[in-house]
Order: C-alpha cells, then sequence, then structure tokens
C-alpha cells in the first residue's frame, strides 16, 4: 500500500527552489511564446484546409475584460426579509482572513441586522492555499473568479510563514492550485486530488507547528504530473443546483442530428442519488454546500462537519493545533432571540451567501444590441453567429428552475450558457485527472454568464486572450506532444466553423462573449 | 408478489440443507490454505439483553449541547409525510422512497422495547407499517418479510447487465397516498430482476459516530500498516477508501463510501426518504405531478413549495437557532453527540452481564488470538475535538475502517470509491451484541434468509477464491476460530455478545 500522505517534504539542501523554478518559468513562457506564433500559423493552415472562407482568426480581437457595470456580486432581488437577513452573516465568513488560531469575533459589518453577527475564525493549515474564500473569488466582485493580480503573493509569506512560491504562480497569473495526477512517488498509481501550496510552519500563529514541508512541485513537474485549476465563480450557482436533472439529461439529447454530425457527444456526470453532478471543472460536486464543505477543507485547510480532519497529517503537531472540526455549529446560540443564524457553521452560512448572489447580468440583454456591447459592438449579430457556428449545442443559453423551495428561486430563466455535462477536450487540454465519470481529457462545460469580465480563460487559466480561448477547444487548431491516448477534441468542428466566419462575424461573436 | 413470498420461504426453509451443499463443494474446490476447517458447535445466544446501553447522549456535553438532546431527538424521531401537517420541516416524501422516517430503520436495540434512535434493523421490519399508509398501493417487494432485515435494494447493473448501475432503488412509490395528488409512477420491477442483478443492503447503526467522523487519517494509516507480518501471514491487507474531494478516509456505510455523519445524511435523506436537501437538491424521480409544489395534503395545507424540500429556515431571527440549518446539518448534530454503544462487560473482562454464561475475558483473549482483531481493530483514540466531550477519547468501535476483499460469496458486484465489487468496510462490531441482523445483506443475498445467527455470521466471513474475486482476506481466522476448542469458540461468541 503506498502512503496517502501527499508530497513530500523538501530535501536538506534543497534552498534555491524558488529561484532555479522561477527562471525556468521566465524560459518556458517565451517557449510559449514562439510555440503559440508557430501554432497560429499551423491553425491557419488548417482552417484554411477546413473551410473555404479565409482564416482571418488571428485578427480577431479581444476588447478585454469589459467596463461598465459588473453586474455580479449582488443579491437576489426578491428575497423575504429574513432572507435578506441571512446575507450578510454569510458574506462575512466568505470574506474574512483566516488565520490559524480558532476563535469568534462578533462582527458589526452587517448594518441593519436585527442581532450582533457572531463568526468564527481561524482554523487555517496546517496546508493551505489561501486564507480566505473572496483572495481568489473576487473578479469582478465578491464570489467571482481569479482578480488581474495574484492574490497568493499577499498570502504565502503572511506572518512569518516560510513558503516559498511554487514556479507555476505568477503575479500577473491566474490564482492556481495544483493536483498531481498520478502519485508522486509512483506514477502508476492515480492521484489526482489538490495538493495544497502552502504550509502555516514559520506563522507567529503557529508555533506548535515549526516545519512542515510544501509538496515537491519541481519533482511533479519534471515528471509530467502536474494539473492546475483556477478558480470558478459562484454567481447563480442557487439556481443551477435546483435545475432539474431530466431537464439537463433532454439538453443533452436535444439537437442529436447535429451534435453528431458535429461531433459532439456529452456524458452526465451521475452522484450517488442518481443525480447530475454539476459544480467544478469536472462536474465533481452536486450542490453548494458539500462544495463548500470540501472547499473550506481543500483551499484553506479549514476542517468542518462535513470534513472533519485535516488535509495534511504527516506531522501531528500541525495537524492537532486545533480541535477539529474547527468549523462547527455555535451551541451556545441553541437559543431563542440571539439570531438563528448565529448557530450555524461557517460552511453552512457560506452555502447561503452563495445560494442567494443573483445570477450575472450581461452588458446587453441575451441577443440584443446596446451601447455597452464591448469593442466594435454587434452583440445581437454575435449571440446569432454564436448559435450558428454551434457553440450553443455546449453552451446551452439557459435553463429554467423549476418550483423553489425559496419561492424567489423558482422558474427563474437562467442564461448560463452551459449544458452542465462533461466532453472529451482532446489531448491539449487533458490534465489526465480523473473524478468520478469526468475522465482526464473530460471537462465540463463551463458556464460563460459572466465571462465578458473574467481575466484568465480555461481550466488552468492558460491564456488572457478570449480568442484564444476558443482556438483552444480545438485539438486541430491548437497542437501538443503527449496525451495521444485521448480522442479528439468534441469542439473541433464548430472552433472550424468559427475560424469560416467573416472577419466581421467572428468578431461580433466575441464581443457578444465580452458582452456577457 | 404472493408467489415470491412463497418462493422466499420456500428458500428459508432449505436453507440449512443448501448450507450443508455448500461446505461440501468449498471441502473440495477449496487446496490449502484456503480449505475451511470443521466447524463447532458453538451457539449464538442471541442478542443480549439489559443493560441496553445505547441511544444515550456523549456525557460530558456542556450545557449548550444538552440543551438541544431534546429537540434534536423529537426531530430525528420525526414521520414524513409528502404533505399536509404542520410543519414545512415534515413535507416532502418520495416520490420514491424506502421509508418515511429516520427511526423506522436506524431504530433497533435489542434489551428495550422502544425505539432507540440510531440503531440498526428491529426485530420485526417495520416497512410493513409504511408501504399503504395512507392509502398508498404498494406492493412488498418479495425479499421484505416481517421478521427479516430491513434492507434496500440496488442493481449492480443496468438492464443490458454489463453497464454498471449500482444506485439504490427505492421499494415504494407514493402513487394513491391521499396527499400525493396525482402522481402517478410504479416501483420498480424487482421480480423481474435476474437474481445476479438485485443486492441487498441491511441498516447499519450509527451509535458513536461524532467520534468516528474525526478519528485521525493517519492513525488508520498507522494501524493500518500496524502487524503487518501477522496480516501477511493470515493473507489480510485492506486498503481506505478515500473521498474524492478532500481525500480523506471515507468510513461510514457498508463500503465506507461516505465521509461524514452529515454528507451522510444528506444523501440518506434523498435516498431513503426521497426528501431533496441542500446536499441532494433535486427529487430522484422528476415525473411531471410528483415533484413539488404538491397540492396541500391534508389535514392543514402545508405543500412543499420546490426543491429542496428540506433546506436552511430563513422564517425568524428570533427563532431558535437549533432550526436554522437544514436536516442534514441537524442530523449531523444528533448523531455527533450520540454515545458510543457500552458492552455488557467491560472490554476485556468478565462480568455476570456476560451473554451465555461465558467467559467474556476468555472471549476477549480468544478474539485476539485468532486474529479477528487485525481487521476488527479494538480502538483508535480520538484527536482534540470542537466538541469538547468527543476529544481524546479511546473508542473501541472493533474496526480498522479500511475495505477488504471478502470473496464472491458476499460479492454485491458494486463498486463505490476505491471499494470494489467484493470489498466491504469492515464492520464495526460495537453493538453488534444487540444487532438481529448479520452481513451487509442481512443474510437475504446469500441465504435466502434473515441472517441472524453470530455463528453463522463468522463463517460468512470464509470464502474461496473463484474468478473474477480473490479468496476472502478473512480466511485463515475463520479457520484460526474453527479449530478453537468448543469452549474457546463459545467464550469468544459470548463475548462479541456483549458488546
Amino acid at each position: 500500500m503506498t502512503s496517502y500522505f501527499k508530497g513530500s517534504s523538501p530535501q536538506p539542501g534543497e534552498g534555491g527552489f524558488m529561484d532555479r523554478r522561477m527562471t525556468q518559468h521566465r524560459r518556458g513562457k517565451m517557449t510559449r511564446m514562439s510555440k503559440l506564433i508557430s501554432a497560429v500559423a499551423i491553425a491557419s493552415a488548417a482552417a484554411l484546409t477546413l473551410s473555404s472562407g479565409s482564416a482571418l482568426w488571428a485578427q480577431v480581437t479581444d476588447p478585454g475584460v469589459r467596463g461598465g457595470p459588473a453586474g455580479a456580486g449582488t443579491f437576489q432581488a426578491t428575497l423575504t426579509q429574513f432572507e435578506q437577513e441571512s446575507e450578510c452573516p454569510g458574506q462575512q465568513t466568505f470574506v474574512q482572513t483566516v488565520g490559524v488560531p480558532v476563535g469568534e469575533v462578533t462582527n458589526n459589518n452587517c448594518a441593519g441586522s436585527p442581532y450582533p453577527v457572531v463568526i468564527q475564525s481561524g482554523g487555517l493549515g496546517p496546508a493551505f492555499n489561501s486564507n480566505s474564500c473572496s483572495s481568489c473569488h473576487a473578479q469582478p466582485a465578491i464570489g467571482g473568479s481569479s482578480p488581474p493580480s495574484n492574490p497568493l503573493f499577499g498570502v504565502y509569506n503572511l506572518m512569518g510563514a516560510k513558503n516559498g512560491m511554487p514556479f507555476f504562480e505568477s503575479k500577473t497569473g491566474p490564482a492556481l492550485v495544483a493536483r498531481f495526477p498520478f502519485q508522486l512517488n509512483d506514477l502508476s498509481l492515480p492521484d489526482g486530488f489538490v495538493h495544497q501550496l502552502f504550509t502555516i510552519a514559520g506563522r507567529s500563529d503557529a508555533t506548535a507547528c515549526p516545519t512542515l514541508g510544501q509538496p515537491n512541485f519541481a519533482k511533479a513537474s519534471t515528471n509530467k504530473d502536474l494539473a492546475l485549476r483556477q478558480p470558478l465563480p459562484v454567481f447563480g450557482d442557487g439556481y443551477i443546483e435546483i435545475i432539474q436533472n431530466v431537464d439537463i439529461i433532454n439538453n443533452l439529447n436535444a439537437n442529436l442530428t447535429q451534435k453528431q454530425a458535429l461531433g459532439i457527444g456529452g456524458v452526465a456526470q451521475i452522484t450517488d442519488d442518481g443525480s447530475v453532478s454539476r459544480f467544478g471543472w469536472k462536474a465533481q460536486w452536486r450542490a453548494i454546500l458539500p462544495a463548500v464543505g470540501a472547499e473550506e477543507n481543500i483551499e484553506l485547510g479549514l476542517t468542518n462537519e462535513m470534513f472533519p480532519t485535516e488535509t495534511n497529517q504527516n506531522i501531528k503537531a500541525c495537524a492537532t493545533i486545533n480541535a477539529v472540526p474547527e468549523d462547527a455549529s455555535n451551541y451556545q446560540y441553541w437559543s431563542t432571540n440571539q439570531g438563528a443564524w448565529n448557530f450555524d457553521a461557517n460552511s453552512g452560512r457560506n452555502a447561503i451567501f452563495i445560494r442567494f448572489l443573483e445570477q450575472p447580468t450581461p452588458a446587453c440583454a441575451i441577443g440584443q444590441d446596446c451601447s455597452s456591447c464591448p469593442g466594435t459592438g454587434g452583440c445581437a449579430n454575435g449571440y446569432t453567429q454564436f448559435n450558428t457556428v454551434g457553440c450553443n449545442l455546449c453552451h446551452t443559453v439557459s435553463f429554467t428552475t423549476p418550483a423553489g423551495s425559496i419561492p424567489s428561486m423558482g422558474h427563474v430563466t437562467t442564461n448560463l450558457l452551459s449544458d452542465l455535462v462533461l466532453h472529451h477536450m482532446g489531448p491539449c487540454l487533458a490534465d489526465n485527472v480523473t473524478q468520478g465519470s469526468a475522465q482526464g481529457d473530460m471537462f465540463r462545460t463551463p458556464p460563460l454568464w459572466n465571462v465578458g469580465q473574467r481575466y484568465f480563460f480555461m481550466h488552468d487559466g492558460r491564456t488572457t486572450n478570449i480568442v484564444t480561448a476558443i482556438e483552444d477547444h480545438s485539438s486541430i487548431v491548437t497542437t501538443c506532444t503527449g496525451n495521444s491516448q485521448y480522442q479528439a477534441s468534441e469542439a473541433n468542428a464548430v472552433v472550424s466553423a468559427f475560424n469560416a466566419l467573416s472577419l466581421t462575424n467572428q468578431q461580433n461573436l466575441v464581443n457578444f462573449l465580452r458582452s456577457l | 408478489m404472493q408467489v415470491r413470498s412463497t418462493i422466499n420461504g420456500a428458500s428459508k426453509f432449505s436453507e440449512g440443507a443448501r448450507l450443508v451443499a455448500v461446505f461440501s463443494v468449498l471441502a473440495l474446490v477449496q487446496l490449502i490454505p484456503a480449505t475451511r476447517a470443521e466447524a463447532q458447535t458453538a451457539v449464538d445466544p442471541g442478542p443480549r439483553g439489559a443493560p441496553v446501553g445505547a441511544g444515550g447522549f456523549v456525557s460530558g456535553l456542556n450545557t449548550y449541547q444538552q440543551q438541544i438532546e431534546t429537540p434534536m431527538t423529537s426531530f430525528i424521531e420525526e414521520v414524513n409525510v409528502v404533505a399536509g401537517g404542520t410543519s414545512t420541516k415534515r413535507v416532502g416524501l418520495g416520490a420514491r422512497f424506502d421509508s418515511n422516517a429516520c427511526t423506522s430503520c436506524h431504530a433497533g436495540v435489542s434489551g428495550t422495547s422502544k425505539v432507540v434512535a440510531g440503531g440498526s434493523s428491529l426485530a420485526s421490519n417495520p416497512l410493513f407499517g409504511v408501504y399503504q399508509l395512507m392509502g398508498d398501493q404498494n406492493t412488498m417487494p418479495y425479499f421484505e418479510t416481517t421478521a427479516g432485515p430491513t434492507v434496500v435494494a440496488r442493481f449492480p447493473y443496468q438492464s443490458d447487465g454489463v453497464t454498471p448501475d449500482g444506485h439504490v432503488h427505492q421499494l415504494f412509490v407514493i402513487t394513491g397516498r391521499t396527499d400525493a395528488g396525482t402522481c402517478n409512477i410504479s416501483q420498480p420491477d424487482f421480480a423481474g430482476q435476474p437474481a445476479s442483478n438485485i443486492i441487498f443492503r441491511n441498516t447499519t447503526p450509527f451509535f458513536g459516530g461524532g467520534l468516528m467522523e474525526i478519528i485521525q487519517d493517519s492513525d488508520i494509516i498507522a494501524n493500518m500498516n500496524s502487524n503487518l507480518s501477522q496480516k501477511r501471514a493470515d493473507g489480510i491487507t485492506g486498503h481506505p477508501n478515500y473521498n474524492a474531494d478532500d481525500g480523506s478516509i471515507t468510513r461510514f456505510g457498508w463500503k465506507a463510501q461516505k465521509r461524514s455523519l452529515m454528507l451522510f445524511a444528506g444523501e440518506a435523506y434523498n435516498i431513503e426518504s426521497g426528501i431533496s436537501n441542500e446536499i441532494f437538491p433535486n427529487k430522484t424521480d422528476e415525473t411531471v405531478g410528483c415533484t413539488p409544489p404538491m397540492p396541500d395534503g391534508p389535514p392543514n395545507g402545508n405543500g412543499p413549495h420546490g426543491v429542496p424540500d428540506d433546506r436552511s429556515d430563513f422564517a425568524n431571527p428570533d427563532t431558535a437557532g437549533y432550526l436554522y440549518p437544514g436536516d442534514p446539518e441537524r442530523f449531523g448534530i444528533y448523531g455527533r453527540i450520540l454515545a458510543a454503544p457500552t458492552p455488557a462487560c467491560a472490554i476485556g473482562q468478565n462480568c455476570s452481564s456476560c451473554p451465555g454464561g461465558g467467559s467474556c475475558a476468555n472471549g476477549y483473549t480468544q478474539f485476539n488470538a485468532v486474529g479477528c482483531n487485525l481487521c476488527h481493530t479494538q480502538s483508535f483514540t480520538t484527536p482534540p475535538s470542537s466538541v469538547a466531550a468527543l476529544s481524546n477519547q479511546k473508542v473501541n468501535i472493533f474496526s480498522d475502517l479500511l475495505v477488504h476483499d471478502m470473496g464472491s460469496c458476499d460479492a454485491d458486484n458494486v463498486t463505490q470509491g476505491q471499494a470494489t465489487g467484493d470489498q466491504f468496510r469492515t464492520a464495526p462490531l460495537w453493538g453488534v451484541g444487540q444487532r438481529f441482523f448479520f452481513m451487509h445483506d442481512g443474510g437475504l443475498n446469500r441465504h435466502g434468509g434473515p441472517g441472524t445467527n453470530v455463528v453463522q455470521a463468522i463463517e460468512d466471513h470464509f470464502c474461496a477464491a473463484n474468478s473474477p474475486y480473490p479468496a476472502s482476506e478473512a480466511n485463515a481466522v475463520v479457520n484460526a476460530f474453527n479449530a478453537l476448542s468448543q469452549t474457546n469458540q463459545q467464550d469468544l461468541i459470548d463475548f462479541v455478545r456483549s458488546l
């Protein structure tokens, strides 16, 4: 039996880890740029062979992160008074910065709350990726995606922590977490779990844990055993979690002739109760609450009532600094007239906060033009082209929620632009991580709502350019070495159809995406 | 259905004969060391009597935690309906379900006449009081019997016989109930399933679950890696089942498929009672007319409004805090503060309550001598807990919390996480002295009828290699048990029944 415990401690004399890695990283980036140029050339050639039209995609420009109102991060407008009063206690747990010692603070940030809001604090580590939910879920508002400036550079050496910054994080890059598809010390065995970037060793609030090594990311990289993922926004997730399974399956089975002609399949990730799992890059989570529980423990090292023990138990003194679970029901608020939410664990409150976040509002109503359409405009035509080339065959424009036990969340048309199922995306996107029925080259169609305001695209944040992101869907246009065991991307024909559009149509489509 | 019952009855009568036949086949087929030693004639003294020692709360809880014991108990005992009644927390049953209350199945403890919330199957199958309630039109599946275990059914494969399924197929539907409106769906065709494609699972108790969920992974791994030479000599390995999210060791359920009480509860609410919740927010059957909003049922017009049926309660910030979270969180709290079972005699000691009049002290010695403890690890110690009463407790669970190959005889062909078709978690033995039914299937798959005899349960751990499954990891230990003197065997049995 191979040891379950992840990673390995840095070897003695491994100083200089950081510098060496950074140098390699810079070199790697330059190499990638030249690769990109050659990829462009190949792509143009491929597009030429695939269509009678001219291959003009290289001239299409990404208008960039759109301006105007964020249109995200607000709460649903039609909640009842007490539902509204439950928003802030959840939000305060989402935005708090956690240190190591566990405590309780009375928070006065919830103006209008009829009772003081008591927040459970602390619980960081021993291994963690960041110290706050909102550090990574930040753009363009609390609950969003990775901000333009990598927040982890403000976290990794806080309070004397002795962490080195892993080579793949950069100051202007996305906040990335790392998985090892196979076990670090035996590549024949699957792993696939998140290996946290940092540890609390050296922090002044963690004196009981003076030494705890970070995983050996350099070795994983050498082994080509490193899969990176960036944060997903959580806006509108309260709607997504109640979309009926039958609607997802019916949509999967709709337009079959067209899908089959284009090579598009799709598989629903089925979970324990037979329902469709739908959150995360591989649709690995069914609902907000268990995802929050997992994320608290995986990203912050905050043990909770769903995941009650520390992820890193390599050194007992580090794993037992705090009693577990660190985040728990707050029994002293069991009674009446104390603010009922104060009884609830942070995980429950966080889930409520996320559930009540409104779906993102696009710059222009879907399918229509407006003066806020980014770049050169043409959002209406862009939407038409989006559907014409077949983007909508996976990025399904909308679902309608069923009756909701929170009545205002029922019968809502949600423009998530996703079918919520898994697709083969080809060797170049494959990360070799299997999660449930999501194989190494399969990803959930990510919802595109709010994509107009994102800085980084694809699961690993490999590009900031949305045009490149479209091309990255193709395993014809984009080429790579390795992973030849995987089939072609299901998006190939649609990307080719995009490349065959006139420049104006392409540009309008891109502008439409940036309006979301 | 009538026919099926008869078939079941017939197979029950012939069980003894079949068992003998199986034994002789095994004796022929197996080669050393897989030969089964001759079993002796130890007798199961049966489910033990007083003291009950189960269903109480952890001692040392703080004042606040003690205050919620009573409301949490009444919550766990709630009987759910499709619609109606005065409590929004009690609606949402179905459209498909196995039972209507947690405590109908998690109820049984011998030595008491009342339901002990948190236990295992009652001696008298509670589903016979559920399946036709309020006009419900269900027929009782052939495998449920009034004196048998409460079991749920899974189909290992889909109808093509090849594609894995493995999910629970609920026994009952709400069709016909007076609170079920126009919902009109049918029960699964259990009788039409080939015998090879229907497997049963018996209820597991969750006493002491709060202690079990915080046992450190590092301690489970260290225990797995202890006594290796002895384990290897006996053919015992075992491995953890891992949660796909945080990589921690899952430990609840027959295949160790669940990580914590709260996650288990979310699944159980939706799978067993059909009550969608904040962990599994949609109904398991979404047939039109069977999903909320249901028409308001009698008597007070309290129809569930939509999904999830159960959720955080935003009634009023002045209400008691324990009413605020959804039921999976509240179930987690109840299970967390529920004490571990207390054995009749302190572990390893004799006392006048030792069942069958035997020597529980010698039985414990023999239990360890033959190697039962190599998988049924006596105890773990909990780490410091934020529920202080659960901290640093030596818990006598009698399980290593790992999954092991148990051979083709018990294989159910269901894969859950890293637990493959013949692998099961070492079932914790605390409280086993008060259980009525044994093994994951309660005897139904393997013997065609209830398995109520703890001696038989020990023998059922034995299975020769039979493709595609390896031999049971317990073979050498079962042989060692069978090689004991009758007195030692009996003492061991009496010790097990003292738990």
